[in-house]
């Protein structure tokens, strides 16, 4: 049996390949992408993005901030061996929409917002508790959808003929645009 | 800042193993016994984690309302931990050795009466220092099995994996792209082995 760190090394890739094939889906496909069997929902980069690179000198981190040209630049930046570490995401579904930056080595998810929710009512003091929970957990569950429909893609006979070319383009047009 | 603020940060981790059937009974027991002590009531540690109420860091008398809200079991691990600055220890123990070469009229200490001074001095420091206390909730689904712990630091998953294990004796599976793939893949009834051997996305075409 493997240890932690050895299975989070060899299988680093698996996190960062998902966050681009998010990225790519919801750059072309109008942030709507099919999370399941009858839903789908709305991803969207929003404003910030870390890419490392292995250099000389050490580990190099870029950030990206803001405008689309910008992130086409990362987009293209990838095929140059920087890897995307963690980007913030806006989730849309339904009437409910979450933000929070995802960590592609753990799958970690930081600065996590819920949809707001009514504050603590005294007569039901779990109320808070239970509804934030709700929350947390239906977005948790259309990233898990969305992480297996990526794995299905992926080992699918098609995924080397269909979706990757449109993904190696994608990323080519990122060039010279910012 | 925990599941009830605005905002969190989280890792994930799966409980493996099925609850034995008078679990709630059990557990109450052992998170009673494995509840927070504080570094008062052992002076010679640096360190104590343990659990706490989800929305008081200070009180670790548990009842079974406290601990079940169907189908969450919810706790807090606090962690207190003593330090004493190495500027500060440095300062004392200069005062220290000051004091002992004027009281015994001698211009050298030798390297190991040095050390001694200074392992005294530590632990006189320590026990003026007041600890920094901290808190990560843990919110774990009892029919899911999924757990969500209001923390993304290594050592604080350290913390919190070797008390849930010394808790609940169930296995704990951390989250990650690799287990992740894995647990689908099996959810799936597709061979996991393979997660293995996806290999990287080749994000550049090879000039034919």
């Amino acid at each position: 049996m493997k240890d932690i760190l050895s299975q989070v090394g060899e299988a680093a890739h698996l996190g960062r390949d998902f966050l681009i094939w998010l990225w790519f889906m919801s750059d072309t496909h109008g942030e709507t992408i099919p999370a399941g069997a009858d839903e789908t929902v709305e991803i969207a980069f929003d404003g910030l993005m870390t890419l490392k690179a292995d250099g000389d000198q050490g580990e190099e981190v870029v950030s990206c901030l803001g405008t689309q040209a910008l992130f086409k630049e990362a987009r293209f930046a990838l095929s140059a061996s920087r890897k995307i570490a963690q980007a913030r995401l806006r989730l849309h579904s339904g009437d409910d929409t979450w933000t929070f930056v995802l960590d592609s080595t753990w799958m970690n998810f930081r600065g996590f917002k819920t949809p707001v929710v009514a504050r603590q009512d005294a007569e039901d003091p779990d109320g808070l508790f239970f509804e934030k929970m709700l929350l947390l957990e239906h977005a948790v569950g259309l990233m898990d959808r969305l992480y297996e429909r990526f794995l299905e893609l992926r080992r699918a006979p098609d995924w080397e003929s269909a979706v990757l070319p449109a993904l190696q383009s994608w990323i080519r047009e990122g060039r010279g645009t910012a | 800042m925990g599941f009830l603020a605005r905002s969190v940060s989280f890792c994930r981790y799966r409980a493996g193993d099925r609850l034995p059937p008078d679990y709630r009974e059990n557990f109450l027991k052992r998170i009673q016994q494995f509840a927070f002590r504080s570094l008062d009531e052992r002076p010679y540690a640096d360190r104590s984690a343990g659990w706490v109420k989800l929305q008081d860091v200070y009180d670790s008398v548990f009842t079974e309302s406290d601990v079940f809200k169907d189908p969450y079991l919810v706790l807090a691990l606090r962690v207190d931990v003593k330090s004493v600055s190495p500027k500060i220890l440095t300062h004392y123990c200069r005062q220290a050795e000051d004091q002992i070469r004027a009281q015994e009229e001698r211009a050298h200490i030798s390297k190991e009466r040095r050390r001694e001074i200074r392992e005294a001095v530590h632990a006189q420091l320590m026990q003026r220092a007041l600890p920094r206390t901290a808190s990560y909730d843990m919110v774990w689904n009892l029919d899911s099995g999924n757990i969500y712990f209001s923390s993304v630091q290594t050592r604080t998953g350290d913390d919190f994996s070797e008390l849930f294990l010394k808790t609940f004796e169930l296995g704990l599976t951390l989250v990650f792209p690799f287990t992740l793939a894995t647990q689908t893949f099996e959810k799936r009834r597709w061979d996991p082995t393979e997660v293995e051997h996806l290999p990287p996305l080749q994000l550049v075409k090879e000039a034919v």
